[in-house]
């Protein structure tokens, strides 16, 4: 990171040091989703470049811009992510002093043309919000709304959780599934506490979150012996839902291994949510999910009935 | 700054390049998007060279002598429609071509063709 952390005053005499390349850091940073460059003009093309009149006014933004643009973690750089209300306030108040400029110089223009000047700064600000809109608004809050749930599910699933999960119970559940769980003392983010995965203020973990460092999943023999051997209490999973921070390949794999774990068994799989409870009765567990255990002597041919019910619920297959 | 003056053009002739670029973007995203026309493919290149002559036409009682040159600007400040991302994820600037350079014809034709109207229309009222 070029700035933050201990040493900010060296970082930022780095920044005075080396100036072409922090220029070039702060113009061409790269987004998550989006290339190098795109962030600053995401920003100004909403507004069509107009706080640029105002660098007076802009300038106050730019300490949170660079903290945004030089920032190690892309996702800082997308629009859905509070991060851009830091800039945005500064961005606004610079439009509002521009527009009074444009509009101020008005006064240039003979009579004639100066309702025209004002019809061209409409029809431009205007052109610009409506495009603006359509291909980074819409797609951001679709982005964020993808999985939204009707009310009547939403509510039946909070229900459910609160119904079965105990208060001062551990529980590993699906992001989705946390802040309805997360007022108690032990609540994690599966596949943790199973596999550390984005854990905790470490280093690893940053990296993790940044990309920098892929998920490899335990294999399913080491993976089953941690959940043998972590005693959490409850289990929460959703095949439907935001599967982050896990690639729905990883998800999948890492689910079926709780699925198939003889110290787990499903307590409730209604309204797109199962529920599994250590200690619970496994093969109880099995049917209510659907699978019928007793037909299957082998192992793995349970095996390849748990994962074809949870491709069904996954809505892969019919 | 009197009503003549350059900078009055240069004004007009910034935002107005801006717009273009801007209603230029929209064409572009909005004709890939319905007829999967490619940027920079002939159809798409005439009609941002038609928004330009539009604009040009549009604000050229606003623009003083020498026209062209205005008009030039005008065509250069188009290219901004590079400047508008073509979607927020997963997607880039365009890269740029040359043949977008045909807003600059569009904004001559544009402006010579306001220049002519709005002498016709000085010499009607005379």
């Amino acid at each position: 990171m070029l700035v933050g952390g201990k040493r900010q005053q060296t970082s930022f005499l780095n920044l005075l040091r080396q100036p072409l390349p922090a220029l070039q850091a702060f113009l061409f940073c790269p987004g998550h989703t989006s290339a190098p460059g795109v962030y600053p003009l995401l920003l100004l093309a909403p507004l069509g470049f107009l706080p640029l009149l105002a660098p007076d006014a802009l300038i106050f933004g730019l300490p949170s811009y660079a903290l945004i643009a030089l920032s190690e973690r892309p996702i800082m750089r997308e629009l859905g992510y509070w991060h851009s209300s830091l800039v945005l306030p500064w961005l606004m108040v610079a439009n509002a002093i521009a527009w009074g400029r444009l509009l101020r110089w008005e006064q240039t223009f003979s009579p004639p043309h100066r309702t025209q000047w004002h019809q061209l700064l409409a029809l431009y600000c205007l052109t610009c919000l409506l495009f603006s809109a359509w291909r980074y608004g819409l797609p951001t809050v679709h982005r964020f709304t993808h999985h939204t749930l009707p009310p009547e599910q939403a509510q039946a699933i909070r229900a459910l959780l609160n119904r079965l999960i105990t208060p001062d119970a551990s529980v590993s559940a699906t992001s989705s599934l946390v802040p309805l769980l997360a007022h108690r003392r032990e609540i994690y983010l599966f596949p943790n506490p199973f596999q550390p995965f984005m854990w905790g203020a470490s280093k690893e973990a940053v990296k993790e979150q940044m990309g920098q460092k892929k998920f490899p999943p335990l294999p399913p023999n080491r993976f089953l012996q941690q959940v043998m051997q972590t005693p959490v209490e409850f289990i929460a999973l959703m095949p439907r839902t935001h599967l982050g921070p896990l690639r729905k390949t990883d998800y999948t794999a890492l689910a079926l291994s709780v699925l198939t774990c003889p110290a787990y068994g499903v307590i409730a799989a209604q309204d797109g949510v199962i529920i599994l409870r250590r200690g619970a009765d496994f093969l109880l567990g099995l049917r209510r999910l659907g699978v019928d255990a007793s037909a299957f002597s082998e192992p793995q041919n349970l095996f390849e009935a748990v994962r074809e019910r949870w491709r069904q619920l996954m809505g892969e297959v019919q | 700054m009197k009503d003549s003056s350059w900078q009055q053009s240069l004004l007009v002739v910034c935002i107005a390049g801006f717009w273009i670029g801007a209603l230029v973007a929209f064409c572009r995203a909005l004709l890939a998007h319905l007829f999967s026309l490619m940027p920079y493919s002939l159809p798409l290149l005439i009609m941002e060279a038609g928004i330009a002559c539009n604009v040009a036409f549009w604000v050229s009682p606003m623009v003083h002598e020498p026209k062209m040159v205005w008009a030039f600007l005008l065509g250069l400040f188009a290219q901004s429609a590079i400047l508008f991302p073509f979607h927020v994820g997963y997607i880039f600037i365009l890269p740029y071509h040359w043949t977008a350079l045909v807003t600059i014809l569009g904004a001559w034709i544009g402006m010579t063709l306001g220049s002519a109207e709005n002498h016709s229309l000085s010499d009607g009222d005379e």
